[in-house]
């Protein structure tokens, strides 16, 4: 038999004198078995995950600095935050990184999947070339394009300064340096949500699309009144994913600005890191914390509400 | 077929079939050549010899950049890092996921409901809030690095590979993955085997697990990359050089030697190379619809 099980299980078996011999038996060995397998991962989940966001809320509520113990003092860190002209400034950047960058990525990721989608010579070949820098790091693509944008010997100064428009001190300039950082995230992101929307319009039912053929409808017509309408749930999933995840952008500044210059990209998760990590708040630091969580969850119900997939194919 | 006849004949004017075609093209090629350039670049830069202007054509093919960069300020130990802590946390995740995909899936376990859940409900919060209470949580870590068995007065897992580790080492989105994918096999398998005698835990293994083994390869990919490509964790959880990652050893050579280019692009393509090979090697999954069911 099982000792092993009666072990563990005592107490609960215990509860039930009445057993049917098979049926229960099977069903309780079942149930061990599922707790053995599953607690493991609870607990860790329960650990890495729970118990920090319900940390992140008592902490904002307290002055604390890790050198002495938590000190309750209400809603002052937020009261304080939102007194912070830095925090507007952090948020404003933050929005219009998330903003552009999933703005202008949608529609680019949705016409390079179509493009991909129809036959092309070496298409197999030319997607996995777009598809390369989602696997690296944000650590390694925005060192590279460190080196593409840098003043003194990147390519695209070289390459402007011989038509006499440069140097554009791309990561140096205020004007210039979020838009920077939006290219290069938006460069290392596309080609993993266009494998998402190609993969969305291969499901595009083909008779549909042959019937259009047949009467006449060329492939703009096919692509914007059948593909496009199919694959809306999944377009608005993508954008979604991409905007709550641009939300969260730390690593880009902090390698290629260091937040500069003048906090012109200086984000949420930066703002909070520096709290955290230079000024020893963590009070303040996890006040910000929750502010982004609330913020992302409401934005996502939002967003969901309104890119909700019409009721039209059941 | 009309439309390759039509194609193949040689007609008089040209078909504008073949002038959307070449334009498409035209347009491939440009976007391919927006990514293959700087990739291409990077290598030409990594291969430049020392000294050398960055950009021209090296006057030869420098490969000892990439053994320069790995000698130079604690490469390989920032590699031996990495590595460990990325298959570490790989192999728990996939166990992890693997175990408790399955007792969801499968099993009558107690709190099901209550646990998927939390599960979905985890997969909106960004990793970026629980940052700030999880490093109070691995300094005050008992009976670790100085601390009483209350967890306080040392360092906890501060500055350890097993603290770079803690956020990997379990995935809410890859317990929730394998459920999906155990859950659209048929239980009929299960009851034949358990007729046959095996026990819970053999269904699980022999019978159901060899079933889903591309899923498998797919959460153990995303749990390797999270892991290897982590940035936030390591700069927050470490502060000395024995215990950096490559991500964060770079950056921290990066900002202390902005010039030497040709040994950074040479480490960037050597950190980043397992990575690609990674994917290329599992991309067939994702093309034979392997994550179809999952991603509904």
């Amino acid at each position: 038999m099982r000792p092993d099980g009666v072990a563990v299980m005592g107490s609960d078996v215990g509860a039930r004198p009445q057993a049917r011999p098979f049926t229960h038996d099977l069903e309780r060995r079942q149930r061990l078995a599922g707790e053995i397998l599953l607690s493991p991962a609870a607990v860790a989940i329960i650990l890495t995950s729970v118990v920090p966001l319900l940390l992140a809320f008592y902490f904002s509520l307290t002055n604390y600095s890790l050198l002495a113990p938590p000190q309750w003092v209400g809603l002052a860190n937020y009261q304080a935050i939102l007194r912070d002209p830095v925090f507007w400034e952090s948020l404003r950047n933050t929005l219009s990184f998330a903003v552009s960058q999933v703005g202008i990525g949608i529609v680019v990721v949705v016409l390079v999947a179509a493009l991909f989608n129809g036959y092309l010579f070496g298409g197999p070949v030319m997607r996995t070339i777009v598809y390369l820098p989602q696997a690296a790091s944000y650590v390694v693509v925005a060192l590279v394009w460190n080196l593409l944008l840098d003043p003194a010997v990147g390519p695209i100064n070289s390459a402007l300064m011989a038509i006499d428009w440069g140097p554009i001190y791309f990561l140096s300039d205020p004007a210039w340096a979020m838009p920077s950082i939006v290219v290069m995230s938006m460069w290392r992101n596309l080609g993993y949500f266009m494998i998402i929307v190609l993969a969305a319009l291969k499901s595009v039912p083909s008779d549909l699309l042959e019937a259009a053929k047949m009467d006449g409808a060329n492939a703009v017509q096919r692509f914007w009144t059948i593909s496009l309408p199919t694959i809306r749930g999944v377009v608005a999933f993508v954008a979604i994913t991409w905007f709550l995840g641009a939300l969260q952008m730390f690593t880009q500044s902090y390698v290629m600005t260091r937040g500069g210059p003048v906090n012109a990209t200086r984000t949420i998760v930066y703002l909070m890191y520096d709290e955290a990590f230079t000024n020893l708040s963590i009070g303040k630091a996890c006040a910000m914390a929750v502010m982004l969580f609330l913020l992302v969850v409401v934005l996502s119900l939002v967003l969901r509400f309104v890119l909700r997939p019409k009721r039209e194919v059941s | 077929m009309t439309v390759a006849t039509r194609r193949g004949r040689a007609a008089p004017r040209i078909d504008p079939k073949i002038t959307a075609s070449a334009a498409f093209h035209a347009i491939a090629l440009v976007v391919t050549a927006l990514y293959a350039v700087p990739m291409a670049y990077t290598v030409m830069v990594a291969l430049t010899p020392h000294g050398e202007w960055i950009g021209a054509w090296p006057s030869r093919l420098e490969f000892s950049n990439f053994a320069d960069a790995f000698l130079s300020a604690d490469f390989l130990r920032f590699f031996i890092n990495s590595a460990v802590v990325a298959i570490t946390c790989t192999i728990t995740q996939v166990v992890l996921s693997c175990a408790a995909g399955y007792a969801l899936a499968m099993l009558p376990v107690r709190g099901r409901n209550l646990m998927l859940l939390l599960l979905v409900a985890l997969l909106v919060v960004p990793p970026e809030v629980s940052l700030v209470p999880l490093f109070v949580m691995v300094s005050h870590v008992p009976l670790t690095g100085g601390n009483d068995i209350l967890g306080n007065g040392g360092q906890g897992l501060l500055n350890t590979l097993p603290g770079v580790m803690v956020p990997h080492i379990v995935s809410a989105l890859a317990i929730f993955l394998m459920r999906q994918f155990y859950i659209s096999l048929p239980a009929e398998l299960g009851d034949a085997a358990r007729i046959d005698g095996a026990s819970e835990f053999r269904i699980f293994f022999e019978i159901y697990t060899p079933l889903v083994k591309p899923a498998v390869a797919v959460v153990g990919v995303f749990a390797f990359q999270a892991a290897w490509n982590d940035f936030v964790w390591p700069l927050v959880v470490t502060y000395s050089n024995d215990m950096r990652t490559l991500q964060l050893g770079l950056t921290v050579f990066f900002q202390e030697n902005s010039t030497q280019w040709p040994l950074l692009m040479a480490a960037v393509l050597a950190i980043s190379v397992p990575i690609v090979v990674l994917f290329l090697l599992i991309q067939k999954f994702f093309q034979s619809g392997a994550l179809s069911g999952a991603l509904k």
